[in-house]
């Protein structure tokens, strides 16, 4: 950001050519027509505004033929009035084509925020900076072409006025860009400043918008009525509004000074002095024509407005900037964990080993993962138990590639994982994550998580269902599998609870047809019957199969052919229920806790551990 | 979705005195929280009035001046004095702006929401499911202070354009009557077109909607980390982004249904009310002046200046009309939140302590769903007796109405039908605060908010004296160890909300906050849904363990899955679609060999293998 005052015109221009070049690319013609329209505007603005009052006055005092006056302001007026029939064929042109520019942009953004690593989503500065910004990109693609769009206006108007005034007395000239002078002088102090206060306002207004959010969501509603904690949030809006007014203060008073001085420039200095001016010239010095003087008189503020608006546009030219830079860094950003369709393709896996494999998460200082060894053969199942953040799902996170880890590597059948093509070995994998989500699309889509369906697909997503026990309830909609997500979209859209949401979810590993399945805590909303179902069906879906899977219910673990027990980001134990019961370790005292509450008679046995 | 919106927004509803009263309503807002707003408001307006009329005097005045050859002085010194008036206003105009408006929007904001979050906190919990209401909710709550200071705003505005064409036009007549006609003229059909327009716009507006919603829906979806991981596997994401084409289409698609119309009258407004006005009326000046020698310069020019300013003017004003209707609309979404009288309500404060809670011939449905009828309700004929000192447990499979009995216990809903008593007497006739502070209740989708630990487990503002209550309250819920660890104990903000160095918690520590709440104050009741649902095996023992020691002469009523939970319960409510299927303790449920057994079987038998 620098102490300097001096925009880099150089990185402004090209930053506002960048987007205009993206708004070309989305659609060559409405940066055309832009271009086309500006240039009619202006000289149409032109004409009927200033240059008709010179002609007519000076021809009249010239004595011309009446007749021939009128013929020419006829004329005139007849260009208008073709602009006009213009401007309705251009604006019936703009708006059918804005939409294709905002999804050209858009759907460009949404690639790269798809193949960013996942890292991205959690480094709260990047995110800040760059992913959550590039939300609102389409409106500033928007926000610049009108800019550029009133550079051409401006650029031709002010020729011509400019000639107009010359041909007058050029001192006109220097006094009507007084303000511009001005509003370069000022232009990055005001900026700088201007964004800075927008940014301080935001941080100090983020207290406010969080007690909004919690007051009318309805996820926090429970917890409003049910607990005083409403004080606390108008402690802290009272606290937001306290800072905010201390920026308004601190802020407030120099935006004031740096409007008003401009204002003062453009309105008094430039108005007043240019109309004092030329009747001194005229009345005192009779150095002036009559007809001139009114042509001043009548222009000097269309003139300085012009101006002063150039200013203005070189101001939006170098606040678009600041965004565009922004933006440019997101779409330039280099993943680190890339597609690379030169690679060659995953193949069918034997074996999945981690070696030495080490994990920190940015900005944490203990590490999530530390020397991690274990080797999956093809067809095992494998249950990872232990605490709560003991890194379990770290792990799954390394093998699905969405962390490369920090140390140490994973190879599949030998081979480091980072040379297969990225989509091809994440397709190698089918996962439910703890934190599922659907999508607002058919529920169809949702298990086989592309489209559109072929028949095939739709049989195949009705087997899934039919395995993950959710088949019932799907088809008491009336479009069944083809039932939408959510009612955001569809007044009867499928609403789901907790429970059947994951059981959703888990059907996409049935439809899947991948040979790895991860379950992280697959049932954890499910209740005994359905969770026993689930796992029966799982198994036997996944017969051949290997199958990674967390799970806190023990039970469940007993199955496998081997457990890891994580501790502290470490493999505590390893080996299969019976070996671990014997070894009389972390596992087995686990085992215990949850085993003998439901064995009638030991429940001393439990409290003394 | 589109019929029920055209219901409450039929632009043409509102009565010239509906918006009036309307506006005004929300101007007593700014009466009450921001009065001076309302006259540095007027003085704007009618400074600006003043402005645009000596604007006008000014150039008739010089061009008369000039052409009669006055002494340079005069000229000098009313032009100053113009200056003067214009840095003047300009200065008191940009404080307004700069440093005014934002402090008193501020203050507007503050005591605005304040009421409106009182008010929100008092709602049923049911507005919350009736989705027309809660649409409305929201948007009365989100745009509220923006919309009362944009109305204010327009207001300003709206004066100093009435104030200034009223002037101009009895100048304009003054001068040239019969360009005063014609522009009037044009108004008026330039007005007619802007309502048709408007109307087009609106239906075309109903339309779109739904698309906009679903192009930022897919855009939030890329952008929001909830769904990046899965967004990573298959090809969903690419899917999206066709239909994100798709959805472009059909938006353009809807575009150019609308486009024909709206060419049309753009082109009629372009022609018949800019155009062909404009160049007549300049035209028609110009061969006056030229014809008509008593016509002087000055005039012709104020003429022509004032035409243009009073047809902008007006045209500025037609475009007010369309926006105050839209600010009614608002305001009436507004005040149907603010009239709103809570249904769950009851006169009685002084509660007693907790004996017995009896639950008689209950039936309930959902309000805001479609079927109501009584065997499709989500409680049919439940009838249950807990007293003080009980463990009760509810199992049973997932939507058997376990969570939704705890709703009706806790009065965030009312029964349909039967009745919920609290020592006898019927909970409706006891005010659901003061009754509420007999029981805690911690529920399956808890949240942490962005505050401090301690103020998260008294749920609200804490003294020093309180820290002793949260500490015991965190012990009971086995999250003192980790509180221990954090960097200002009980005191550090939780979340990274707005505070960098902010604790983000597991889901499971989550958990056992929510927990630490029901432990922070002498509840007589505490009602637990899933209370270790996230948690590890070893953290679910030691909290179960602890939960039971620190509510040894509490009432407790929870819900579990892990049917080994259930054991140590006095009672066990088996539920089932609905209805009590079975009940007694878990020696006699098991006796009884029913749903309770087989299912606590299918658990335990996992078990088995040592």
């Amino acid at each position: 950001m620098g102490k300097d005052n001096k925009i880099d015109w150089h990185r402004t221009w090209q930053n506002n050519k960048y987007m205009l070049r993206l708004i070309y690319r989305a659609c060559p013609g409405i940066l055309i027509m832009t271009l086309f329209s500006n240039v009619l505007g202006a000289i149409n603005s032109f004409l009927i505004g200033n240059y008709l009052y010179k002609y007519a006055l000076n021809a009249l005092q010239e004595g011309q033929e009446l007749q021939r006056i009128l013929l020419n302001v006829g004329l005139m007026f007849g260009f208008s009035v073709l602009y006009m029939i213009f401007c309705a064929f251009r604006n019936r042109y703009m708006e059918l084509h804005r939409p294709l520019v905002s999804a050209y942009i858009q759907k460009l953004l949404q690639k790269k925020a798809a193949e960013v690593e996942l890292a991205c989503f959690e480094r709260p500065d990047f995110y800040d900076t760059y992913v959550k910004a590039v939300g609102e990109t389409a409106d500033r693609a928007f926000t610049v072409l009108s800019n550029f769009s009133n550079m051409v206006y401006l650029v031709v108007e002010n020729v011509a006025l400019g000639a107009l005034i010359v041909s007058i007395h050029p001192s006109f000239l220097f006094l009507a860009a007084l303000p511009l002078v001005y509003t370069l002088l000022i232009a990055k102090r005001k900026n700088r400043l201007g964004y800075e206060y927008r940014t301080r306002n935001r941080a100090a207004g983020r207290k406010k918008d969080y007690v909004r959010r919690i007051f009318y969501l309805k996820d926090y509603s429970k917890e409003m009525r049910l607990t005083d904690l409403w004080r606390v949030m108008f402690r802290q809006m009272h606290e937001s509004i306290v800072d905010l007014k201390a920026l308004v203060k601190k802020y407030g008073f120099t935006m004031m000074w740096f409007a008003y001085f401009l204002d003062v420039l453009s309105e008094i200095v430039v108005y007043i002095g240019a109309i004092l001016l030329a009747a001194f010239k005229t009345l005192v010095q009779k150095s002036m024509l009559l007809g001139d003087c009114f042509v001043i008189i009548n222009s000097i503020s269309t003139i300085s407005r012009c101006i002063n608006q150039s200013g203005t546009v070189f101001m939006h030219l170098d606040a678009n900037s600041l965004y565009i830079e922004n933006l440019r860094t997101f779409l330039d950003y280099e993943v680190q964990i890339a597609e690379d369709e030169t690679a060659p393709a995953a193949p069918k896996m034997q074996t999945l080993q981690l070696r030495n494999v080490s994990f920190s998460y940015e900005g944490q200082q203990t590490a999530a993962l530390q020397d991690v060894n274990l080797t999956i053969h093809a067809g095992e199942k494998i249950a990872i138990v232990g605490h709560n953040g003991a890194g379990k799902s770290t792990l799954i996170k390394l093998l699905l590639r969405l962390y490369d880890p920090s140390e140490g590597d994973i190879l599949l059948n030998g081979e480091n994982i980072k040379q297969y093509r990225l989509s091809s070995y994440r397709d190698l994998y089918g996962t439910v994550f703890q934190d599922y989500h659907l999508f607002a699309t058919s529920i169809a889509e949702n298990v086989m998580l592309r489209g559109p369906l072929t028949k095939e697909d739709e049989a195949m997503v009705e087997y899934a269902l039919e395995q993950s026990g959710i088949s019932e309830k799907v088809h008491r909609f009336s479009h069944g599998i083809e039932t939408t997500v959510t009612k955001e979209f569809d007044p009867d859209g499928a609403v789901f609870s907790g429970g059947e949401a994951q059981k959703i979810s888990i059907a996409r590993v049935f439809a899947g047809g991948q040979e790895i399945v991860i379950l992280d805590e697959p049932t954890s909303a499910l209740d005994p019957i359905a969770e026993q179902e689930m796992y029966r069906n799982m198994f036997a879906a996944c017969e051949g199969k290997t199958v990674i899977f967390i799970s806190h219910r023990l039970s469940s673990a007993t199955v496998a052919d081997r457990i890891y027990l994580f501790e502290n980001g470490k493999i505590k134990e390893q080996g299969t229920h019976t070996e671990l019961l014997a070894q009389n370790g972390v596992y087995t005292d686990m085992w215990h806790k949850q085993a003998d509450t439901y064995t009638e008679d030991d429940k001393s046995e439990a409290v003394k551990v | 979705m589109s019929k029920r919106v055209e219901a409450v927004f039929n632009p043409q509803k509102h009565s010239p005195r509906r918006v009036i009263g309307n506006l005004w309503y929300m101007v007593k807002y700014t009466f009450r929280y921001a009065p001076g707003y309302i006259w540095v408001t007027l003085g704007e307006a009618f400074g600006r009035g003043l402005w645009h009329i000596f604007g006008i005097l000014y150039t008739k005045y010089l061009f008369d001046a000039i052409e009669q050859g006055v002494d340079f002085t005069e000229i000098l010194v009313i032009s100053l004095l113009l200056a003067g008036y214009n840095g003047g206003f300009e200065l008191f105009n940009k404080w307004r702006l700069n440093v005014y408006r934002p402090r008193a929007a501020l203050e507007l904001h503050e005591g605005m929401q304040s009421e409106l979050y009182r008010k929100a906190r008092s709602l049923d919990q049911s507005c919350y499911d009736d989705p027309e209401f809660y649409d409305d909710f929201i948007w009365a709550i989100r745009e509220s202070d923006a919309r009362v200071a944009l109305i204010m705003e327009n207001l300003s505005i709206f004066i100093n354009r009435i104030f200034a064409s009223a002037v101009l036009i009895v100048l304009l007549v003054s001068m040239d009557w019969i360009v005063a006609l014609v522009l009037l003229f044009s108004v008026a059909m330039g007005l007619v077109v802007k309502f048709r327009t408007n109307k087009i716009r609106y239906e075309q507006s109903l339309e779109l909607n739904p698309l906009n919603r679903k192009l930022s829906y897919i855009d939030r979806i890329f952008y929001m980390p909830d769904h990046a991981k899965e967004l990573r596997q298959g090809k969903i994401a690419q899917r999206l982004r066709e239909q994100y084409s798709e959805t472009t289409d059909e938006k353009i698609k809807c575009l150019n249904k609308y486009a024909g119309k709206i060419f049309a009258l753009s082109m009629f407004t372009m022609l018949f009310t800019t155009a062909v006005p404009y160049a007549g009326v300049t035209g028609y000046l110009i061969v006056r002046y030229l014809v008509d020698p008593t016509l002087s310069l000055g005039s012709f020019s104020a003429s022509l200046n004032a035409t243009f300013k009073l047809y902008w003017t007006i045209d500025e004003i037609g475009t007010y009309f369309t926006k105050f209707n839209e600010h009614s609309l608002y305001v009436e979404k507004f005040r149907r939140f603010v009239d709103y009288e809570p249904q769950i309500k009851g006169k009685i404060t002084n509660i007693p302590p907790f004996e017995s809670l009896t639950v008689q011939n209950l039936r309930f449905s959902y309000p805001f769903t479609k079927d109501q009828s009584a065997e499709n309700a989500v409680l049919k004929q439940m009838n249950l007796e807990i007293k003080k000192g009980e463990r009760i447990a509810f199992v049973g499979y997932n939507g058997a109405g376990k969570t939704t009995l705890i709703k009706l216990l806790m009065r965030l809903y009312d029964p349909t039908d039967g009745a919920i008593l609290y020592n006898g007497q019927d909970v409706r006739e006891l005010d659901p605060e003061a009754y509420r502070r007999h029981i805690g209740a911690v529920f399956q989708d808890y949240h942490v908010f962005a505050a401090t630990l301690a103020e998260n487990v008294m749920g609200d503002e804490v003294t020093e004296q309180d820290d002793e209550a949260v500490w015991a309250a965190l012990r009971a819920a086995s999250f003192a160890e980790k509180a221990e660890t954090m960097p200002q104990g009980i005191h550090s903000p939780l979340t990274r909300e707005f505070d960098r160095n902010g604790v983000g918690l597991s889901g499971g520590e989550t958990q056992k906050v929510a927990i630490a709440r029901t432990f922070a104050h002498p509840y007589d009741l505490i009602i637990m849904d899933e209370p270790s649902s996230a948690l590890d095996p070893i953290s679910e023992y030691l909290l179960n363990q602890s939960i039971m020691e620190s509510a040894k002469d509490k009432t407790v009523i929870f819900i579990s899955h892990r049917l080994s939970t259930t054991r140590m319960a006095d009672r066990i409510y088996m539920f089932e679609n609905g209805r009590v299927a079975e009940c007694g303790s878990h020696d006699e449920l098991m006796a009884q060999n029913g749903k309770y057994a087989e299912m606590y079987r299918t658990q335990a038998k996992k078990y088995q293998v040592s």
